[in-house]
């Protein structure tokens, strides 16, 4: 039942006869995951829960960049340097104190996909790589979670909702991690600001749609949007009933090779930070850091080499004949690439690209490091 | 007949197009599904990953239709 408040609040959607009390109040019961809190998620956020969806929970890892503030609209640059999960969880708690808001400032992993999602019954995929969207697709495929899908690539935009009653999953469209030339991340392309904003109002009104039971949930279809053209293409997915999900938790080597790799048929070797660390007592390393200039968390150590991926290319590399190499970057996916340049560039080294990229974690052990002069 | 190519995200960008008309008899070579034949058309292709959709329907065999589209959808990662 919604207090006098509540009614007040949203007077003006509960005068459509398509949603009237009734449906306010299924839209207060509905629970609501939204993974990623970026340009996708930050317009998912501010829809939902004006619209009062009442419990609803935020995953992302990620803190605030100056980089960001042009497309992700939660944030200012008060908040750079700041987690995003939680800087997004107070901005939405002043935007509508009605609603339950959870926010997990950490990644989505295989090791907490299911428990992440068991408490929520609508998931919304705001993510930026493949590794997290197969995670997500596939842990709620096996517990049976709605997820409303957005995607997006310089001006386009691509949308889809999987698993709706028993309907395509995303291992319909693309059953294997797609090959590494295939993709791009707004870092890496570029992107827009409204294009994220636009595709992102879709997913959340996709997710009014599930709730409400209204209109015509995009199930079964995938939709192409193209800001520049402004058309909108539809394309009917079917389902792949081969596809077993059983086998990706009977088989553990099956999930690390689903989700470890971030590209196919391509000889890549990561590195997990522990084993990293644990490598370092008996090897030296020269650690590359392949991300953008000012990107957050910035890594403040004079011996780390700082090239954006788009510069390594063209620059001449020398590196200490014994030394091994550790490429970093924000998500394991640019350093991945980076191996290839070094590869090209006949580099000798024994080169690893650090799984699961920067992260918090990863500084506080560079600066053990350091502090036993073991960063060369 | 001519068939209207539609190439989206990465697939036009890297082959410089977001559509063409191509003639249907140069997409029918005996042996070869439609994504070989545009692998072969365009060896760039080849490492990449990608959906046809044909006629809105996302599958790989043409068959006799009175119009036909048809798209290249690649995987849209950034969020």
């Amino acid at each position: 039942m919604l207090s006098k408040e509540e009614n007040i609040f949203y007077s003006r959607q509960i005068l459509l006869n398509e949603i009237g009390s009734e449906g306010q109040s299924k839209l207060s019961d509905a629970k609501v995951l939204v993974i990623g809190a970026g340009g996708l998620g930050c317009p998912v956020l501010q829809y939902l829960v004006s619209a009062g969806v009442g419990k609803i929970g935020i995953v992302d890892e990620d803190v605030v960049d100056v980089t960001n503030l042009h497309r992700q609209i939660l944030y200012t640059v008060d908040n750079i340097g700041m987690s995003k999960a939680l800087v997004a969880a107070r901005e939405l708690r002043r935007l509508n104190p009605f609603i339950d808001i959870q926010a997990f400032p950490y990644k989505i992993s295989t090791k907490n996909a299911f428990e992440l999602i068991n408490n929520y019954d609508i998931i919304v995929d705001c993510t930026d790589n493949y590794t997290a969207r197969f995670i997500i697709n596939d842990a709620c495929v096996l517990s049976n979670k709605i997820v409303v899908s957005g995607s997006i690539y310089r001006f386009e935009g691509q949308l889809t909702v999987f698993n709706y009653n028993n309907g395509p999953t995303l291992r319909c469209l693309f059953p294997k991690m797609p090959l590494k030339d295939s993709i791009k991340s707004c870092s890496e392309s570029g992107v827009i600001g409204i294009l994220p904003g636009i595709i992102g109002m879709l997913q959340a009104n996709e997710v009014v749609k599930i709730i409400l039971n209204l209109g015509q949930v995009l199930s079964g279809n995938i939709l192409v949007f193209n800001s520049l053209k402004n058309s909108f293409d539809q394309f009917e997915i079917h389902k792949n009933e081969e596809f077993n999900y059983q086998e990706l938790i009977n088989d553990k080597k099956l999930i690390e090779n689903n989700y470890i790799q971030s590209c196919e048929n391509t000889l890549v070797n990561q590195i997990s930070l522990s084993d990293f660390i644990m490598d370092t007592q008996n090897n030296k390393y020269t650690i590359i850091d392949v991300r953008n200039r000012g990107e957050s968390p910035l890594l403040q150590f004079a011996q780390i080499r700082k090239i954006p991926l788009s510069e390594l290319k063209d620059i001449e590399l020398k590196f200490e004949t014994n030394n091994k190499i550790l490429v970093v970057c924000k998500a394991g996916i640019r350093s991945t690439q980076a191996l290839e340049i070094l590869k090209r560039k006949a580099i000798k080294n024994e080169a690893y690209s650090l799984l699961g990229g920067v992260t918090q974690d990863f500084i506080v052990e560079l600066k053990k490091l350091e502090n036993d002069q073991k960063l060369f | 007949m001519e068939c209207e190519i539609k190439y989206f995200g990465l697939i036009g960008e890297k082959l410089e197009i977001s559509s063409e008309r191509i003639n249907i008899n140069d997409l029918t070579v005996d042996g070869l599904k439609l994504k070989e034949v545009f692998i072969k058309r365009y060896p760039i292709l080849k490492d990449m990953t990608f959906q046809i959709a044909i006629n809105g329907k996302i599958k790989d065999e043409l068959t006799e239709e009175q119009y036909i589209s048809i798209a290249l959808l690649p995987p849209f990662a950034g969020g």
